[in-house]
């Protein structure tokens, strides 16, 4: 039985879709004048949906966030203040076929703030329609004959030339005010704006098991400014963002070094990003997160492929925390030390323990395969760094 | 651990666009203090940015505070609705404000320069030098346009004190030197004086800068925080003991200057100077609510106050904060054996300490240390020792007299339009002869021309040789003295209205002593309104200092304040026999008052057939005069009895008041109230006021008034079988019902004692009912607020489908990113 997404905008008028009857559950991404305010499940039963009646029950359960969102509306800001409008260069990171490149850059090319340009990076991954697809859109191809997100990203970053640069990938596509919303989060002191990220599609069990299991890669509806000056500095990076819907000062990024391999496991959603938002944090620049800058993501359709990503992302997690730790002194250890207990037992180790008496959700084998990134997570990050260090001495690398 | 880093304290109001906001780079943190119209809402913490983007303060404040925002705008809608809008054009008030200071010129400074930016004016500026060491403040205060004056013995209360003595205005304004007033601090507070109960007005103080340590933990720690909610604190509603400790920061308190001829100055002994170190507020605000006054709570009256910036001053202050507020808990507790005092101390040690403990130990930032929380608890340890210090600390300084104010002179009588009518005043009076002689001399006081009034005096059966008293008066007016056999207050005002010879007839009960102006003030009324007119007079209950004494004073200001709001609707309820003037020939076509009615109801009666005639109603606040009015509890219970047996009468003749009388839920009587009863529960409640159990007292005497009430019913009727057929039919009819429209503007305003029922609408639906409102008491748009908002919250939902739809009504569309693959 698979969900179907919808969107409810609550303040204007708009046709009704029938839902097929083989979806067995319709999940409504509530928003109010392109403000998302939640999700909210209802059971897909015979009969046309009430729109008036579906609004009513989405106000019922997001009532505060409504409010808040209305409140937005009547509270005016003075002119001229709405952010900065620099230029921009939008990364893909591509992988896979060239049909879901080419609605990915179809979606890019579809924003009301248009990019100043689109690189698609190819990680070795995309076949011959690749290059035809891109040159449709606009886009420069640029290829990179390292695999993983972090290296093409680092790509991207030296062939950007615009002070900003968002990153997105091909399994992802961009609601149309994602790219203004994204701009509109920079101004002086915050050096990285990351988005929302909601599921395209809802079609097979591995894909619900992520969303209603894990919470998917949402990080909550509510704008929040991660920074170290408000109670000290955090270590969620599993918090900040999402690689597929994150955007950097390019200066900010150069500064830091840009993203480190070592960090990213393959075919996770989370990698070296955790790493660099944290670095960016602890260096006493501002993080926000946007709910209103929305990418819909294709999540990993088969078990196997879920589950390959639920543990990839908890070791790119453990990894970042690894990292911190690196860096931390003194009481600042204990509190990394702390987050990564965090991860080992209370979302996975504590859920698995319940679990092994009890049936439901999430599955064992996807919180195994999530406890095992975690604990592996530090060891490899440790390997790889040596590995790393070894590899640098190439010059072909460093250029 | 980081280090701690400033945070800059900024004033956001909602009225105006929200701006980008510059921060200086030494700042980790903003935090906004957000107000609207005038409204304080709440605090919001954000990280410093070089330019706090004014998207993101709106976010902060919407997710932070959006739900209080909500309630304020229903709080509002509501208003508007019931239309309790306040009276306007009222004269603001003088007011001198009392800055005490010692030996601090740049705060001084600070604080003078920001008096000068106040909106209202004030009438002086006061500012009390306590027992300088050196030149320096009188210097500050030669450059501003300030009163100075020098108290040489120490203390912040003798200042205080010194101050009060020296202020001309008729509210006394208090703010420290190391304090800055907001420009509004002192506006409308005509608005709050129309309740002449209230005689304490207290606000918000919020930090004026937190750049250090120790003021970011002062702050954290509570610092001077007392809610965002406006609240009216009334004495005979709550426990004053522990309730004074909850009304704000003596910093920013307004008294009105005549409360202390009536419940004294300032106690010298505590307070800052002293061993007892604070809390002298906390006494202040107790003696206003023991009193059965009211204290406002006002937290859009805004004052900034600059905390102590060093950690060595934190800890003193912690620790005088345990110590005195311990110390006004003991003074209660000994001198006036307030019980309730024991739960201020308990707070402490159980409530605070552990909090501070919870909060060490989970590590939250900006937490004090243990030291400190344990120097809190010491300090409340201390506090009997303190106390004892204190007082002989005050040894051979000469307590300050208060002036007593002159009593205000009346305006001499002037004729401006119509010639005012002559009055035939009439006084019916049974043995209670002083209280008539006073009256009678009163009455020779008037500023009112002896040649246009009468008097007349109808002894109802006095048996204490009143006649020849009253005939051997010697007065400049005119006075007929009629004696008759006793047959009650209404035959004997009958009898009055029969012998009144002027065109005008003012009812004046034997326990009323009028004012200067009342004969003036009624006649110009009747001159001014024409024809057919009732003029209401003004005549509060004079207390003793009793309970019920003061429950009945707050009453009747109540009831004479509700005449006076706006858009007032008259009915019945307003109508009192005492100080009230109308047309003789009016009486005499409605046949008088009906002699059934010996005690009382006879004032509602009368208006029921009253108002079919549709005279015009006013009241009068200048006819005041003082009622010594019987306000033992005892007194009280004797008189619902007969209201009781009284009620029958009136729903026997007019089967049409059920609804409104309190006989109305006298049907189903399961245990028959008896004699002893009545007086067992009088015992009681005398007991519990001995043992100053306020909230407990209330429960009994009302529950006591109720069961004489029932009493006095059962009298009037022979069986509760006769009860069921006289109330039961009636009282199964509909209930009328108040519609509120929260759209709409004013749709009910006044009293209103039909209403069984308010309704709240909006768009043409229902959102929901109260139910049971009233029962022939007093109503009005300030009650029906407090009812309503009880609905808040289940017609939430339905409120915000309203505001959304107000911008289209809401639809689906189909997802953008599922287009099936």
């Amino acid at each position: 039985m698979a969900t179907r997404l919808l969107d409810l905008e609550l303040s204007n008028g708009g046709s009704l879709p029938d839902v097929p009857l083989r979806y067995s559950r319709i999940r409504l991404l509530v928003q109010f004048h392109g403000i998302p305010l939640g999700f909210v499940d209802v059971e897909n039963g015979r009969g046309a949906l009430d729109p008036s009646e579906l609004s009513a029950t989405a106000l019922r359960y997001l009532e505060r966030q409504a409010w808040a969102a209305s409140l937005a509306r009547h509270l005016t800001v003075a002119d001229g203040q709405g952010g900065e409008r620099a230029p921009v260069t939008v990364v893909v990171a591509g992988t896979g076929a060239g049909r879901r490149l080419e609605r990915c850059l179809t979606a890019i090319s579809a924003q009301r703030h248009a990019a100043d340009e689109v690189l698609v990076i190819d990680t070795t991954g995309l076949d011959g329609e690749a290059f035809a697809v891109s040159r449709r859109a606009g886009a420069r191809l640029v290829e990179v004959d390292r695999r993983g997100h972090a290296a093409a990203w680092n790509r991207g970053l030296r062939e950007a030339r615009t002070p900003i640069v968002a990153f997105t990938d091909d399994r992802c596509l961009p609601d149309s005010g994602w790219l203004g919303s994204v701009l509109a989060g920079f101004s002086p002191g915050i050096d990285a704006v990351t988005g929302l990220v909601v599921p395209a599609e809802l079609e097979t069990r591995a894909q619900e098991v992520f969303e209603d299991g894990f919470a998917g890669l949402c990080m909550g509806f509510e704008p929040v400014l991660h920074s170290s000056h408000t109670g000290g500095i955090p270590y969620r990076p599993r918090y900040y963002g999402v690689g597929c819907n994150m955007a950097f000062r390019r200066e900010a990024l150069e500064r830091l070094g840009g993203f480190d391999p070592a960090v990213e496991a393959r075919g996770g959603a989370l990698g070296a990003e955790a790493d660099v938002l944290q670095r960016l944090i602890e260096s006493g620049a501002s993080v926000a997160y946007r709910p209103g800058a929305i990418v819909r993501r294709t999540h990993a359709r088969a078990n196997r492929a879920l589950r390959r990503e639920l543990h990839a992302d908890a070791r790119a997690e453990a990894a970042a925390l690894a990292a911190a730790f690196g860096r931390a002194e003194g009481v600042e250890r204990w509190r990394v030390a702390s987050a990564y207990w965090d991860l080992i037992w209370r979302r996975h180790a504590a859920v698995l323990v319940r679990r092994a008496f009890r049936r439901g959700q999430p599955p064992r084998r996807c919180l195994l395969a999530g406890l095992l990134g975690g604990l592996v997570g530090p060891a490899t990050y440790a390997s790889s760094r040596v590995f790393r260090s070894f590899r640098s001495a190439d010059p072909s690398e460093s250029a | 651990v980081s280090a701690f880093e400033p945070i800059k304290v900024v004033h956001v109001s909602l009225d105006e666009p929200l701006a980008a906001l510059p921060v200086e780079e030494r700042y980790g943190q903003v935090l906004l203090v957000v107000e609207r119209a005038g409204r304080m809402l709440g605090r919001v913490s954000l990280p410093a940015l070089p330019v706090v983007p004014a998207e993101v303060q709106r976010d902060a404040i919407t997710q932070e505070l959006g739900e209080r925002v909500w309630e304020d705008g229903f709080r509002e809608a509501l208003a508007r609705a019931c239309g309790a809008t306040r009276r306007t054009g009222l004269p603001e008030p003088t007011v001198s404000v009392v800055v005490c200071t010692r030996d601090r010129p740049d705060d001084l400074e600070r604080c003078l320069a920001s008096l000068e930016q106040l909106e209202q004016r004030p009438l002086e500026v006061v500012v009390v030098d306590n027992c300088p060491s050196d030149e320096r403040t009188r210097e500050v205060c030669d450059r501003h346009t300030v009163r100075y004056v020098l108290e040489p013995f120490p203390g912040q209360t003798r200042a205080r004190n010194r101050g009060i003595v020296e202020a001309r205005g008729e509210l006394v304004a208090f703010t420290d030197d190391d304090c800055v007033v907001d420009p509004r601090w002192l506006n409308g507070l005509a608005v709050e004086l129309e309740d002449p109960l209230v005689m304490g007005i207290t606000g918000f103080v919020a930090p004026v800068e937190l750049e250090t340590e120790a003021q970011a933990m002062f702050e954290a720690h509570g610092g001077f925080f007392w809610g965002y909610q406006r609240r009216v604190v009334d004495g005979t509603q709550v426990d004053p003991a522990t309730t004074a400790c909850t009304l704000g920061a003596g910093a920013n308190s307004i008294f009105v200057r005549r409360l202390f001829e009536e419940v004294g100055l300032f106690a010298e002994d505590l307070g800052p100077g002293t061993p007892a170190r604070a809390a002298d507020d906390f006494d202040m605000y107790w003696r206003i609510l023991a009193a059965g006054y009211r204290i406002v709570f006002d937290p859009a009256r805004l004052i900034w106050h600059r905390h102590r910036r060093e950690q060595s001053a934190l800890r003193r202050i912690l620790y005088e904060y345990g110590l005195s507020s311990s110390a006004y808990a003991l003074r209660r507790l000994v001198r006036d054996r307030e019980l309730s005092a024991l739960r201020v101390l308990t707070w402490w040690w159980f409530t605070h300490f552990r909090h501070d403990v919870a909060a060490i130990l989970r590590g939250r930032r900006l937490r004090i240390p243990l030291g400190y929380a344990l120097r809190e608890v010491w300090g409340t340890l201390m506090a009997p020792w303190a106390l004892m210090r204190s007082r002989r600390s005050r040894r051979g300084i000469p307590p300050l007299e208060l002036p007593p104010a002159p009593p205000p002179e009346p305006a001499p009588f002037k004729v401006t339009g119509a010639p005012p009518p002559s009055i035939s005043v009439v006084i019916p009076s049974c043995n209670r002869c002083d209280l008539l002689l006073d009256l009678l001399r009163a009455l020779a006081a008037q500023t009112y021309p002896a040649e246009a009034f009468e008097a007349v005096v109808v002894l109802d059966g006095s048996t204490d040789r009143s006649a020849e008293a009253v005939r051997a008066l010697d007065v400049p007016y005119r006075v007929n003295v009629v004696e008759q056999v006793n047959a009650g207050v209404a035959a004997a005002r009958n009898r009055g209205i029969e012998e009144a010879k002027e065109p005008i007839v003012l009812f004046i009960d034997d326990d009323i002593i009028p004012g200067r102006a009342c004969l003036a003030e009624h006649a110009t009324a009747h001159a001014e309104a024409g024809p057919n007119h009732v003029a209401l007079g003004y005549c509060p209950p004079v207390t003793d200092g009793g309970w019920w004494a003061q429950t009945v004073r707050a009453w009747w200001e109540d009831h004479y304040r509700r005449k006076l709001s706006p858009g007032h609707v008259w009915t019945y309820v307003d109508f009192v026999t005492g100080n009230t003037s109308m047309p003789r020939e009016l009486l005499r076509e409605l046949g008088g008052f009906d002699p059934a009615f010996r005690v009382s109801r006879d004032d509602w009666e009368l208006a029921v057939r009253l108002f079919q005639r549709n005279p015009s109603f006013g009241f009068y606040p200048g006819t005041a005069a003082k009622h010594y009015l019987n306000t033992s509890l005892e007194g009280a219970v004797r008189l619902q009895r007969k209201i009781g047996t009284l009620d029958v009468i009136l729903t026997r003749r007019h089967p049409e008041f059920v609804p409104h009388l309190p006989i109305a839920n006298a049907t189903g009587i399961r245990r028959e109230p008896t004699e002893r009863e009545l007086s067992g529960g009088l015992a009681k409640a005398r007991l519990l006021e001995r043992m100053r159990a306020r909230g407990k007292w209330r429960a009994v005497s009302g529950r006591l008034l109720w069961r004489a009430y029932l009493r006095g019913v059962l009298d009037g009727v022979s069986s509760k079988e006769d009860l069921t057929a006289l109330v039961g039919p009636l009282h199964s009819q509909p209930h009328s019902t108040i519609r509120v429209q929260l759209d709409g503007a004013a749709a009910f305003g006044g009293v209103a004692t039909e209403a069984l029922e308010l309704e709240l609408r909006l768009d043409g639906r229902s959102l929901g009912r109260v139910g049971n409102v009233t029962q022939g008491g007093q109503w009005d748009a300030d009650q029906a607020i407090r009812r309503l908002e009880s609905l808040a919250w289940p017609a939430r939902a339905e409120l915000l489908e309203a505001e959304l739809n107000g911008s289209g009504a809401g639809t689906l569309r189909a997802g953008a990113g599922v287009d099936g693959d």
